[in-house]
């Protein structure tokens, strides 16, 4: 099911949907006030209106973001833009304080890597409720701790469903081609968490097709199809990933442990892996993507980003250079969002699988 | 060891450095005795008296941070820092963000930016961050070396630009990097947000006091607070007089006299230099002195500035009697000094540091502009896009809509940069400003 269809299908349910933009979020609180989620940067469409709120330098993922919000009307109930950069914290000021968009906006603001003192997860719960409390009252709706808590039980099952698909694939166990493992994968951006959840549990049998030859770690934003297929033309198998989307959004190690449930959503959240977005260390991305290939067996890493996207490109050549002090070739792959080459991408990716094989 | 560096950092300070720059003041008099001094453009006003003792003072400051390593413990810190809390540590704090705006000004920018970009860094990337990670590559500064800092300290206040910055300083100097994390305030402070804010502000005392080597001194803090406050409250003062009109400064003059109340605040030569500042220019107000002559439109800057068009900026628009009197950019260290509160230091710093106009919605920015164009009889508006600073430029075709539409306001866009030249093409930006500038006869 694309995201059109489930749309229509919430529509058609009566259920209210949440349309979030880019980046990380706490996935409970839709669940918690019963509202569908459908993450908007997705699929591809055509810039047309964007273009005269949005400077040409700003990258492509919040241009299509801005055009999903305008092809949205009526779709969705209303907005929640977690703060993954100042482009996207921008956006929802120029939705929200300039377009006109009468749809009820929230933003949900990651304490950042680093913040001095030990007050993130207090803040973050703090944050959660009072976040909570005003969606639900611009929506029309409410959650008690006993939703909330639901919906922690209910993440924490998805999560172990979305871990043990990765596990089978880092062990060989699926094979199947980059663009189903993600096609599944990216069901959880707009199904519902326990649909979700059956798909992937269902995924570990269902998946099947062969796998590639050459294993790599992805990083970067966003699985972008057109670079998926070129892997699976080129013969190449993610076997782990470090997408901001996908494999920084997952508990590896399960989820931690609290009687009160907004706490447990912030722990949850704070123990996702490190991430551009919040600025993790170069050290602690560096470590992290080291184990990746230590434990998936991946020759190298790809990292594939989009142009403009500072969170990204500023960590890139020290980040580069720690892994290459620990002999782990890498590969920068620079494109716009579904854009119409790949020429030169591919050349540049050939030349890196031609060094590595 | 310590003592030796401190003893060569007094002895700059106090007889090296006065000693340079009077050589320097006897050299310019001397060359300007027998050189023809080049003739003040006729729409130029007198020059005002406190630019030589603005330049003494920045470049007492860029001196004196040769000899600052070892001497006193360095911060780098940027523009939104709670620099108070340093201060009273004992902290040399340096401002990469002005250094970059300092090599824009010198035409540096892309010399300093090149080692960076060799390195791997976007040119897409903020130039502020290019120059000084180019710096730290081993680019060749105008002002000379910054000193080696002993931590970092960043608020992201203004944008997240300076935390990925400040992330890549700290990894390749090998110190730890201190965050001042301020969360995007969409309406107002929540109670979590206000929470956050005032403990980390609390926590980040401990670490810097492990690198300053020495305590906390509560009631100094207060001290500086305070003269933090008056000198930002000076500072709003000193742009209050440009409502006079004729304008006795410009918002490009007002752009270089910014640079004590971002780099020196909370420390007395600042404080006495907008005591200064504000005298002249209140005489200059009653007297009717006027920074352009024929002033016949005022206008508003939004965004900080084309650093290395500064002078052919002010020359096209002064030529036509057109003069900026009001910047959002000069009033972001003014607009939030008042919540300061020496009863509550924490709560209210957090605040001040939080609610400055970057880290607040296109809401806020629209009516803190509509006020400026009704206290300073604006006649137009001039948008800097600047493809450095996205927080600041994102919304701008928006904003320069509404000011049109709502607010009658005749407005220009211009997409340009803070100090990369790669990214401006002068031919059309001359043509779109001069347009601009017919549109409001």
């Amino acid at each position: 099911m694309d995201r059109r269809q489930a749309l229509q299908e919430y529509r058609a349910s009566g259920r209210r949907v949440l349309g979030v933009l880019p980046g990380r979020y706490p996935r409970e609180l839709p669940a918690a006030l019963g509202l569908a989620h459908m993450e908007l940067w997705d699929p591809p469409v055509e810039l047309l209106a964007s273009a005269s709120h949005l400077q040409p330098f700003v990258c492509s993922v919040v241009q299509r973001s801005l055009e999903q919000i305008f092809r949205a009307a009526d779709r969705v109930d209303g907005y929640l833009y977690p703060h993954l950069c100042d482009s996207v914290q921008n956006l929802f000021t120029i939705v929200r304080d300039c377009v006109g968009d009468p749809r009820p906006a929230h933003m949900f603001y990651p304490p950042r890597a680093g913040a001095a003192g030990d007050g993130a997860p207090a803040y973050l719960t703090g944050h959660l409720r009072e976040l909570t409390l005003a969606l639900g009252e611009s929506l029309g709706c409410s959650a008690g701790e006993s939703e909330m808590a639901q919906a922690l039980v209910a993440s924490e099952r998805a999560n172990g469903a979305l871990a043990a698909l990765y596990q089978a694939r880092a062990e060989g166990r699926v094979g199947p081609s980059n663009t189903e493992f993600y096609g599944l994968v990216r069901q959880g951006e707009y199904r519902p968490i326990e649909v979700a959840t059956g798909l992937w549990e269902e995924g570990m049998e269902a998946l099947g097709g062969g796998a590639g030859e050459c294993p790599v770690v992805l990083s970067g934003l966003l699985p972008d199809s057109a670079l998926l297929s070129m892997l699976d033309e080129h013969r190449v198998a993610v076997v782990e990933d470090d997408l901001l989307s996908c494999g920084r959004r997952l508990l590896r190690g399960g989820y931690p442990q609290h009687d009160d449930p907004y706490a447990g959503v912030a722990a949850a959240f704070l123990e996702q892996p490190p991430c551009s977005s919040i600025a993790s260390s170069i050290e602690e991305r560096g470590t992290f993507l080291q184990g990746l290939v230590k434990d998936s067996g991946a020759r190298a890493i790809v990292f594939h980003t989009i142009k403009f996207c500072e969170m990204e490109l500023f960590d890139h050549p020290f980040l580069l250079n720690w892994l290459k002090e620990r002999g782990i070739p890498t590969v920068v792959l620079e494109s716009e969002l579904h854009q119409a080459q790949y020429g030169q991408m591919e050349t540049r990716l050939e030349a890196f699988l031609e060094m590595i094989s | 060891m310590k003592l030796v560096r401190k003893g060569n950092y007094h002895f700059w300070r106090q007889v090296g450095i006065p000693g340079m720059l009077g050589a320097d003041g006897l050299r310019r008099a001397m060359r300007r005795t027998v050189r023809k001094r080049r003739p003040r453009p006729e729409w130029a006003g007198p020059p005002l008296e406190c630019t030589n003792r603005l330049r003494r003072i920045m470049t007492t400051h860029y001196l004196l941070a040769r000899h600052a390593s070892g001497a006193q413990p360095v911060a780098w810190v940027t523009s939104g820092a709670p620099v108070e809390i340093l201060r009273t540590l004992g902290f040399y704090t340096v401002y990469p963000e002005n250094h970059g705006a300092v090599c824009g000004a010198r035409k540096q920018g892309v010399a300093m930016s090149a080692p960076a970009e060799n390195a791997g860094f976007s040119p897409d990337l903020c130039s502020y961050a290019r120059i000084d990670i180019g710096l730290a590559l081993g680019a060749n500064s105008p002002v000379g070396q910054l000193p080696r800092p002993d931590v970092m300290v960043c608020s992201t206040n203004i944008c997240q630009t300076v935390l990925y910055w400040y992330k890549q300083l700290a990894h390749h100097y090998g110190v730890p990097l201190l965050v001042f994390d301020a969360p995007f305030v969409t309406d107002e402070l929540t109670p979590a947000t206000l929470t956050y804010l005032a403990d980390q502000l609390r926590a980040l005392i401990a670490p810097l006091e492990r690198v300053a080597g020495t305590a906390f001194d509560h009631s100094l803090f207060l001290e500086i607070l305070g003269r933090a406050q008056r000198t930002s409250l000076m500072w709003g003062e000193v742009l209050d007089t440009l409502q006079t009109r004729p304008s006795p400064m410009t918002i490009f003059d007002a752009f270089f006299h910014m640079a004590p109340v971002v780099s020196l605040r909370g420390l007395p030569v600042a404080e006495e230099y907008y005591e200064v500042l504000l005298a002249e220019l209140r005489t200059r107000a009653a007297h009717g002195v006027a920074a352009v002559k024929g002033e016949r439109h005022r206008l508003l800057w939004d965004n900080i500035a084309v650093w290395f068009k500064l002078a052919d900026h002010a020359r096209l628009f002064s030529e036509r009697g057109a003069v900026f009197v009001a910047a959002t950019y000069t009033n972001a260290w003014a607009e939030t000094a008042g919540f300061l509160d020496p009863q509550e230091p924490f709560e209210s710093m957090a605040r001040t540091y939080s609610l400055v106009v970057l880290n607040r919605g296109l809401a806020h920015r629209f009516k803190l502009m509509r006020s400026m164009i009704e206290d300073y009889s604006i006649d137009g508006a001039v948008f800097h896009s600047t493809r450095s600073c996205k927080p600041y430029s994102m919304g701008q075709y928006d904003m320069k809509r509404r000011f049109v539409d709502e607010l009658g306001i005749k407005s220009v866009i211009i997409e340009a940069d803070t100090t990369d030249p790669r990214n401006y093409a002068d031919g059309p930006t001359q043509t779109r400003l001069e347009a601009f500038l017919e549109s409001l006869e």
